[in-house]
Formats: C-alpha cells, sequence, structure tokens
C-alpha cells in the first residue's frame, strides 16, 4: 500500500471528520474550563480527601539492659491525641465524655475550643493529649467523634529511676539520647526510621497504605555491665553514709577485677530521669568520671610497688621516719606521730607520709611517673573502636604533670597523693591492677559476652602485685588504719585516704575528702570498690572512719550477691561456736 | 482452519495473562493488607511486652523486695553465725 495512490473519496467526508474532531475538542475544552474555573470547590474538595503521601515509620529505641538481662531504660508505644477545633465544636454533646477521658475539665474544652475554632491564622489544631497509652486511645476512639486524630509516638521509661541514672543518663522528648549511655549509644540504640507511602485524608488519617518506601530497622538493645542489684546496694550505702556524715555528695565504684567491667557505679547527689520537673543540671554530673581530686594516701601503695619494681627497695628495708617529720625545700610533711624505724608494709599499714615520701626521694622521678601512667593516672580509663564514642561523657583525664617538670618536693609529694589529680573511676582501675596480679584492662561498660577474651598488660610484676596485695590486708586488720573495712568471712585487702581539699592555691583547713580504695576476697581478687565521700561535715571524716564502712557494706553485699565463697571461712566457724546458742 | 489455530491460540493467551495479572494484582493487595495488619499485631505486642517488661521490673526493684521480705516474710540476712561452709 505504501507509496501508492489514495484510492478516490466521497466529497465531504474529509470535512466531515475533521469537524467531528474540532466538536469533539471544543467539548473537551469546555468541560476542562468548568472544572477548572467555574467548579474549582468540587476537585479541590475531593483531592483533599485523599493525598498520597510518604510517612516515616518510626523505629522502636532499643532497650537497655543491665548484665543480667533487667531493663533499665525501655520505650513504650504513646499516642498524641489530637483535635480539630472546628468540627469539636459542631458536636457540643460529645464534650464532656471526651474531656472526661483526655482529662480536661469540660467547660475549658469547650472554651479552648472556640477560642480557636475563630482563630483566623496560624493552626488550629489542638494536643488533647501527649502521651496517651494505646488503652486510653482506643476509648477515645470508641466514642466515634469527627475531627480526632491520633499521632504515634514513643516515650522511654526507666524502671529504676535514680539508681543507675548517672550511667544510663536520659533522652529529650524526641528520644535523642541527651546524656550518659543514651547519649554515647544513641546511634546504636535509635536505629532508622523507614517511610511508607500512604493516602490520608484531610483528618492526616491514613486512609490506605499503599507501599512500603523502606522498612524501619528497630534499634538495638544493649547489655551494660553494670548489675543493677549492685547499683542499688552501692546507692542505698552511700546515700545513707551521705545523709549520716552530712557529706556534699560522694561516688562508690565497683569493678570486676578480672575483666575490667563496671558492675556499679554510684553517686550522690543524683536525679530522677522518669521526672523531669525537679532537675538540677548540677546532678546530672556522674561525678565519679567527671570530678578529679587529689588522692591523697591511696596511692601510696603504688609508691612502695614502684620501689620494689625499681630493684632499690625490697619489702623488707627499714625506712627511719622519726621524728615524725620532715622539712623539704620550706615544705613539711608530717605523719600523725612519730613512728620510728619501719619497714614498707607498716608505712602502708599505717600511712605514714613520710615513709612515703623518703622512698620516693630515693627513685628517679621518671620511675614513679611511670609506675602511675602504667596504672592509668593522666588517662582515659577505656578504650573506643573508631568511630565509637567514649563509654563516659564529659569523663576527666585528671592531671599529671611530666616527670622532667617536677621539682624534688612535687616527687616527695605525689608519693603520698598530693600534687596530681584523679577521678574515682581512674583510682578504681588502678586498684584493679594491683587486685589483678599487677595486669590493667580498660573499664568497659557493655557487658563482655561469656567466655571472650580480655587483652591486659602486665604493669606491676606478680611478685610485686603480691607484696603489695599482703601489705593492703595488713591496713585493714587489727592495727591498720582501714579496720573499718572488715567483712567477716572474707580476706580484706583495701587502704584509706583522708585529703584536705584543695582551693584557690592552697589547702582548706576544715574541708576534707575521705576515701577508701580495696578489693576482695585477698586470697584471689574477684571484685574492686573504692568510695569517695565529700566534704563529712560531722564529727568523723576519716576515711577509715567514714569511707571504709560503706566499702565494708557494699563489699559483703556484692560478695554474697555474686556467690563468691568465704576465703577465711573459719572466722565464720569462730563466730559460730562463740555465739553457739544462736 | 490452521490459519486461525496461531491467532486463536495467542488470544486464549492474552486472555489467560490479563486474567492472571488480575489475580496476582488482588492477591497482592491482599496480601499488603495482611502483612500490614500483622506488623500492626507486632506493634501491639512489642508496647504490650515492654508494659509488662516495666511491670516485672517495678514489681521486682529491690526497694520493694526488700521490705517485703523484712516485714512481711521476717527474713533476715545470715549473720556470721548461721553461715556453713561446705568444701566442695
Amino acid at each position: 500500500m505504501s507509496g501508492a495512490q489514495l484510492p478516490p473519496t466521497a466529497p465531504g467526508r474529509r470535512q466531515f471528520a475533521i469537524g467531528l474532531i474540532a466538536v469533539m475538542l471544543g467539548a473537551l475544552m469546555s468541560r476542562a474550563f468548568y472544572l477548572h474555573i467555574l467548579d474549582q470547590d468540587h476537585l479541590q474538595a475531593q483531592g483533599e480527601k485523599r493525598h498520597l503521601r510518604t510517612q516515616a515509620l518510626p523505629a522502636a529505641r532499643g532497650i537497655i539492659y543491665d548484665r543480667n538481662g533487667e531493663p533499665l531504660a525501655v520505650s513504650t508505644r504513646v499516642e498524641t491525641v489530637n483535635g480539630e477545633p472546628e468540627e469539636l465544636v459542631l458536636q457540643r454533646e460529645q464534650l464532656p465524655r471526651l474531656a472526661r477521658l483526655v482529662g480536661w475539665d469540660s467547660a475549658e474544652l469547650t472554651e479552648e475550643l472556640e477560642r480557636r475554632a475563630c482563630r483566623k491564622e496560624g493552626s488550629k489544631h489542638i494536643f488533647l493529649k501527649r502521651n496517651a497509652n494505646p488503652t486510653l486511645v482506643r476509648r477515645v476512639e470508641a466514642l466515634g467523634i469527627e475531627g480526632i486524630f491520633t499521632e504515634p509516638g514513643e516515650r522511654r521509661f526507666y524502671p529504676a529511676a535514680e539508681i543507675p541514672a548517672n550511667i544510663v543518663g536520659f533522652t529529650d522528648l524526641n528520644g535523642k539520647g541527651l546524656e550518659g549511655v543514651e547519649y554515647v549509644y544513641n546511634q546504636r540504640l535509635a536505629g532508622s526510621a523507614g517511610s511508607e507511602r500512604v493516602i490520608r485524608d484531610n483528618h492526616k488519617r491514613t486512609v490506605e497504605r499503599v507501599e512500603i518506601v523502606e522498612e524501619a530497622r528497630n534499634g538495638e538493645d544493649l547489655y551494660l555491665s553494670i548489675d543493677r542489684r549492685l547499683q542499688y546496694l552501692a546507692m542505698r550505702a552511700l546515700e545513707k553514709s551521705v545523709r549520716n556524715n552530712g557529706a556534699r555528695g560522694g561516688s562508690v565504684v565497683v569493678l570486676d577485677a578480672t575483666t575490667g567491667e563496671l558492675l556499679a557505679l554510684a553517686n550522690q547527689p543524683t536525679f530522677n530521669p522518669n521526672d523531669n520537673k525537679d532537675w538540677i543540671v548540677d546532678h546530672y554530673r556522674n561525678r565519679a568520671v567527671t570530678d578529679t581530686f587529689e588522692p591523697g594516701s591511696t596511692i601510696k601503695p603504688f609508691t612502695i610497688a614502684a620501689a620494689i619494681d625499681s630493684g632499690r627497695f625490697t619489702e623488707q628495708d627499714l625506712i627511719d621516719t622519726t621524728p615524725g617529720y620532715m622539712m623539704l625545700a620550706g615544705y613539711r610533711i608530717s605523719d600523725a606521730r612519730n613512728y620510728g624505724r619501719i619497714d614498707m608494709a607498716t608505712i602502708i599499714q599505717k600511712s605514714s607520709n613520710v615513709g612515703a615520701a623518703k622512698v620516693a626521694m630515693e627513685l628517679k622521678a621518671e620511675q614513679l611517673h611511670h609506675m602511675l601512667t602504667q596504672v592509668g593516672f593522666g588517662e582515659r580509663t577505656s578504650s573506643a573502636a573508631p568511630g565509637e564514642e567514649y563509654p563516659f561523657p564529659g569523663e576527666a583525664k585528671g592531671h599529671l604533670k611530666p616527670y622532667r617538670e617536677w621539682q624534688r618536693v612535687e616527687q616527695a609529694t605525689m608519693s603520698y597523693g598530693y600534687g596530681f589529680s584523679a577521678t574515682a573511676l581512674q583510682l578504681a582501675k588502678a586498684y584493679a591492677v594491683l587486685a589483678d596480679h599487677g595486669r590493667m584492662h580498660p573499664i568497659r561498660l557493655l557487658r563482655l559476652e561469656p567466655g571472650s577474651e580480655v587483652p591486659t598488660t602486665q604493669v606491676i610484676t606478680l611478685e610485686t602485685a603480691r607484696i603489695v596485695q599482703g601489705m593492703l590486708e595488713s591496713v585493714v586488720a587489727a592495727g591498720g588504719t582501714g579496720t573499718g573495712a572488715q567483712v567477716p568471712g572474707y580476706r580484706i585487702a583495701g587502704k584509706t585516704g583522708t585529703v584536705r581539699k584543695a582551693h584557690d592555691g592552697g589547702y582548706e583547713e576544715e574541708r576534707y575528702r575521705a576515701l577508701f580504695a580495696g578489693f576482695a576476697p585477698a586470697s584471689n581478687p574477684r571484685i574492686v570498690v573504692v568510695v569517695v565521700l565529700d566534704e563529712p561535715s560531722g564529727h568523723y571524716y576519716y576515711g577509715g572512719e567514714v569511707a571504709a564502712p560503706i566499702f565494708a557494706e557494699v563489699t559483703a553485699g556484692a560478695l554474697r550477691l555474686l556467690d563468691i565463697p568465704p576465703d577465711r571461712p573459719l572466722e565464720l566457724l569462730r563466730m559460730a561456736s562463740a555465739g553457739g546458742k544462736s | 482452519m490452521e490459519r486461525l489455530v496461531t491467532p486463536l491460540g495467542l488470544g486464549l493467551l492474552v486472555l489467560a495473562s490479563a486474567m492472571l495479572l488480575v489475580y496476582y494484582r488482588y492477591e497482592a493487595r491482599r496480601e499488603f493488607v495482611q502483612l500490614q495488619s500483622l506488623r500492626n499485631d507486632a506493634a501491639d505486642l512489642r508496647t504490650e511486652w515492654s508494659r509488662l517488661q516495666l511491670e516485672r521490673t517495678t514489681l521486682s526493684d529491690p526497694r520493694r523486695i526488700e521490705p517485703l521480705a523484712q516485714e512481711r516474710l521476717q527474713m533476715q540476712r545470715p549473720s556470721g553465725a548461721q553461715f556453713q561452709v561446705l568444701k566442695p
């Protein structure tokens, strides 16, 4: 057919066809004109009834558990009930029932709705109830009122409230972590929201779900190394002691000596994350990691360890501390009394400043500095994988001067813990080195999977660690400064400290920090406990008087809860025969 | 006769495929709706589960258990004399 002459056609047929097309085109145009210009309301109304839109599919935030699977932070789904005032005011007879359900005064609700319905500009819609639980929402929907719509959301609950608050932290109203674990692991906890395409009506109600564009990925659950029971125990003991001693605050840190896992960390004062009315910014601070102080006598074991490790001293060497004080560059270093010629163990047991200083003066500054940095002073307590945050927000590293800048008198004061600063967590980490036979491990806040290898570094020789462990046992034994830390049935090792608080370049006379750091059971240490009490204002303020009893209470409870057998069962038997009747 | 077989056969295939298309469209919609409802169920169950977890945690809170054990059940911590140490 192609290229062939067109067959002759009847005249007028072409004109007819063109005319027909023109008429149809005209009809279509006039219809379009009618719909777009004359009757636009109709289409607009139809359009508003269904928008195709993409909306977010919320991801559930992960749960934070303690090491035994007890939840410390849980998100539950809640819904916000919203209303369209213009429609609600038309259903006046329903309003009292609605008001009762959402907890409004009936008259107040009507008034508010009328005020908003008349509003000329801006959004008219009203939040009737935020964070409503699903049951309430079903009941509101059952009223069958027009002009009510709900929006899904999440609310975070902290069942253990203030007990682990300083570690767990909290989120803002949009569910973003602001403090503690919630902040550090926000990405992992949050997951990622997906999106779906839905058709919605003009009441923002979803009429139909069309497709899922991207699946929501729920947040990861986290298992902390914290043990809720120990956390409670530490918090209760600390709170009681802070109250009884009129202290300004305090901290208790409990570590697993063999893995570096943080089992409990309690601070006073603290806050309740479920109740945001009485939050005081100062109370959010996790003072066991953000506040530094001079560690005082609790450092002496490391001075002695450095001395023995250097080969310069043995444990039998005698140091003459007569007459109970010494002058160094115009600076007076003194003991509570004159202890005379004493060995290394007695320096620790009686906490002799003169003894520690004399030992330190015989060492090279470098040796003492090396020991202090090896056990973790002046550094972060934990390590983090690349791209990951460190587990403790706002952690202070403390201050430890490079040894080249030390003056002679500083080398002496360092030996008994003045002239540098540390956090309670750093002190606990350092004691974990002594407890775990000279091995250092980074602090962990996430639970270790059972059977996993813990990387350690030997920083004090095994032999020296054993010797110092024995000295620390003598502190808690009769004649030592830390007898208040004894726990029946167990061998306890530890060291007291009572530190004058530094202030404006000097030291305050009447303000102290009472410390106790130790571990148990001494035969095979499993836990390390550090207690810091800030400014006990009562009659007692020595570490051995106020901090040691907290240590004893926490340690006794922790050993029991962790099923650690007594390593001095004979003591229990003696007690049994002494009180045979009971 | 033979000239008709091919177009007729093709026509039937087109018809069959059209019916199948309708069927699977319908099936897809039905399953999507089912998926949605299961998804809602899952969300409800998750909500319920977290509520129950909260409840259990509240009930097992040491601050609640300790006074209950001491006052209602008259329990007390064993003192030294009440310990028995068994050698394995």
